[in-house]
């Protein structure tokens, strides 16, 4: 487990009230699950932003949508990369 | 406006009813009628009615009977048209003792049989006993402003306006039906046929049901709900004149009361319409009434005074504060008798109680405008979402702008995240339910506070099935189907029931709706979409009232909303202990304690600003699933029924053991 992917874990699990490993996957859709609405969703990109010192674009937004621990674990990593390579 | 309640032996033989099952009904729904009660009892049934006088206050006292002594009638609600009604049946041949809704009903069920039902346009929910088939019909109004229940216990059918009324029945046990709160918790509401509780059923809006001494029928629609075709109209000056002609004669049609009328002031576009309106017709003047509150987000304190001054109107405003919503908590869900996921029906059970106290027994309100003339930011977020795929990234932004201003976390300039939320929600995943799928995706998050999450996928099956059974639904466009939808489940499942008819009824007030009278709905499905392009909120409603202040028809429209869990953890009740002692949540074995302590925890211990809208939804939810527990389950909270005050007013009694 990298630090990006249990730092997000971590604020889904104590924003979201849930636990990772019991009911719910890193590839679960947050929406669908009843996990994450609007107000979660729109606190949890400015977490992230905020936490890692990333902007996500409208297209980054648009294409690869922030619905899983995951895809979120991904588009982080390579935002950082991008900046690191930068 | 009344209570009724009612007994039918369903066996061959069975015992004849026993009164005091009929008065303990009586009893218990007494606050709907506090001017009179009555009842009537033969050897095969027994009808009684609590009446709050309104029509032919002194010679209107129920049951009411024909002369033949066939049929016999109680009645909760009123007709609006019955004047019209009543000269058609006077050109043919009736002759009439009272001047009541209530005999309408009688001589038009005698006369015309089931075929009257759709004539009636009104607010009601009734019960004909015929005395010579010995059998009972039951009808609710075609929108479920009125309500009524039933169940069988010992041999017998029992009926009254609210299910507490079958509190103090023997043989009549209420349990929460699992799969009924799994629907609450999912979608807000129930089914219209769902009543909460297993075993007790309620009877579906536009609906009539049989009942015979074999049982009580299948429910018929006698009122689907239909959307008419739009019309040509030459302009929307046109459509404008027609909507404000549909909606003033609505409003006339319930100003027939023969008692003075009041209106409930939101401070929103349809209520300001009404006290405009009111305004032209009652030169005398009128009183209106509204809630304040001290949180500035919430309150619409100086929209109601802008109209009330605009309009005349003599206005009070009942402040309400956590404190008082927390003190009245207990009684308002009593009232309520299903789990409610905001706190918003408690000010309006406050504000009746200030209305009953100032001498009003009837208040008009906008219930229904923004289910027919798209009120609400969901109808444009359903056609926002159909067409997200052929909008470039401007336009979406653009649209998206435009939704939810109220909310804090739409307010962002830049709607970044909020784009990649409508990205997750542009195709339809819930069959049939693709405009409701944010509400429904978030409802599941209420579902997880169930032991058995099965019960929550069930939940929406059952409900994507009741959609797809109803032909008007599956012909209808996204925008229509989000409005069967509304009508379906909302307006009658919570904005009608619990925060209407249960809060005001629950101290003697009515309230009358001039949209949801059925010519209106027409109207509304008439100009829809026709002039506005579905984003000009209510444009056509807007021209049709050009006297109504600028503040007000400039406003975006604002839900009424009240403060949720804040309350409570401020306050700390002593009934918080409920939600709280985990031997409490585990009580009713319907409940997943450890994600109940979880949500319990994180509302007692965040800030309110950490709080999501649908962490204190579930957690309303919890509090009034458990005090409903308390109350009507465990019976150790149950407010007493007032037997004596009862008894001190019961005038009429038709008491004959003779069969006819």
């Amino acid at each position: 487990m990298n630090s990006i992917h249990g730092v997000i874990k971590a604020q889904i699990e104590e924003e979201m009230l849930v636990t990772y490993g019991e009911d719910f996957a890193d590839d679960t859709n947050l929406f669908e699950a009843g996990i994450m609405d609007s107000f979660g969703y729109v606190q949890l990109v400015d977490f992230l932003q905020d936490t890692f010192g990333i902007a996500f674009s409208d297209d980054d937004i648009l294409t690869n949508v922030l619905v899983s621990l995951a895809r979120m674990t991904e588009a982080v990593e390579a935002q950082v990369q991008l900046a690191q390579a930068g | 406006m009344c209570g009724i309640a009612g007994i039918l032996s369903l066996s061959e033989g069975g015992r004849p009813p026993v009164p005091d099952d009929l008065i303990a009904m009586m009893a218990r729904i007494g606050h709907r009628g506090p001017d009179a009660a009555g009842y009537m009892r033969d050897l095969h049934a027994a009808l009684g009615s609590v009446r709050l006088s309104i029509l032919d206050v002194a010679g209107g006292d129920q049951p009411i009977q024909t002369e033949d002594g066939r049929y016999v009638i109680v009645f909760n609600g009123e007709i609006y048209n019955y004047i019209e009604l009543r000269e058609r049946l006077i050109e043919q041949g009736d002759r009439f003792v009272t001047t009541t809704d209530t005999e309408v009903v009688l001589r038009a069920w005698a006369k015309w049989g089931a075929a009257c039902l759709a004539w009636l346009n009104g607010a009601f929910a009734f019960a004909i006993y015929d005395r010579k088939e010995r059998s009972v019909v039951l009808a609710r109004d075609r929108y479920g402003k009125r309500p009524v229940y039933y169940t069988q216990a010992q041999g017998q059918l029992y009926f009254a306006s609210e299910a507490k009324g079958f509190l103090d029945i023997e043989g009549v046990s209420f349990e929460t039906d699992p799969a009924h709160l799994a629907t609450v918790l999912g979608t807000w509401t129930p089914l219209p046929h769902q009543s909460c509780w297993r075993g007790i059923e309620i009877l579906p809006p536009g609906h009539s049901v049989a009942i015979t001494a074999d049982g009580p029928g299948t429910p018929k629609p006698f009122a689907p709900l239909r959307f008419a075709e739009p019309e040509p109209t030459a302009s929307q000056q046109d459509a404008a004149a027609r909507t404000r002609d549909a909606i003033t004669e609505a409003t006339r049609l319930r100003l027939r009361s023969d008692v003075p009328v009041g209106l409930y002031l939101s401070g929103g576009l349809d209520s300001s319409i009404i006290a405009a309106l009111l305004s032209d017709m009652l030169p005398q003047g009128f009183r209106s009434y509204s809630v304040s509150f001290e949180e500035a987000h919430l309150d619409e304190a100086p929209y109601q005074q802008i109209v009330a001054q605009r309009f005349l109107a003599s206005h009070t405003s009942l402040p309400v504060t956590a404190r008082d919503i927390c003190a009245a908590f207990p009684d308002a869900v009593y009232h309520a008798e299903i789990p409610v996921f905001r706190t918003a029906f408690v000010p309006m059970f406050l504000l009746s109680r200030h209305v009953s106290d100032d001498g009003t027994k009837t208040v008009f309100s906008g219930e229904g405008a923004d289910e027919a003339f798209l009120g609400y930011d969901l109808f444009r977020e359903t056609y926002m979402r159909r067409e997200w795929a052929n909008l470039d990234l401007a336009e979406r932004k653009a649209k998206v702008e435009r939704l939810n201003p109220y909310l804090g976390h739409y307010s962002d300039q830049t709607h970044g995240a909020l784009l990649g939320l409508y990205e997750n929600y542009k195709s339809e995943k819930m069959p049939g339910l693709f405009s409701h799928e944010i509400r429904y995706q978030n409802g599941k998050f209420a579902q997880r506070l169930l032991a058995d999450p099965e019960l929550g996928v069930q939940a929406f099956e059952s409900l994507s099935a009741y959609a797809d059974n109803d032909e008007v639904f599956a012909g209808s466009d996204p925008v229509q189907r989000a409005q069967w939808l509304e009508y379906k489940t909302l307006l009658c499942g919570y904005l009608l029931s619990t925060q209407g008819d249960r809060m005001g009824m629950a101290h003697g007030v009515e309230n009358r709706c001039p949209f949801l009278d059925p010519n209106v709905v027409a109207m509304s499905g008439a100009v829809n979409r026709q002039f506005d392009g579905i984003w000009r909120e209510k444009a056509v409603l807007k021209q049709a009232f050009p006297e109504l202040p600028d503040e007000i028809r400039t406003r975006h429209k604002h839900p009424y909303r009240a403060p949720d869990s804040a309350s409570f953890v401020a306050e700390r009740p002593d009934y918080l202990e409920l939600v709280l002692s985990l031997g409490e949540l585990a009580r009713s074995g319907l409940i997943n304690v450890s994600f109940a302590e979880r949500l319990v925890r994180k509302i007692m211990t965040s800030p309110p600003e950490r709080i999501s809208v649908r962490e204190n939804q579930a957690f309303v939810y919890l509090l009034t699933f458990q005090m409903l527990q308390e109350q009507f389950v465990a019976r150790r909270a149950t407010p007493v029924a007032d037997r004596a005050g009862l008894d001190a007013r019961l005038t009429t009694q038709l008491d004959t053991l003779e069969a006819v």
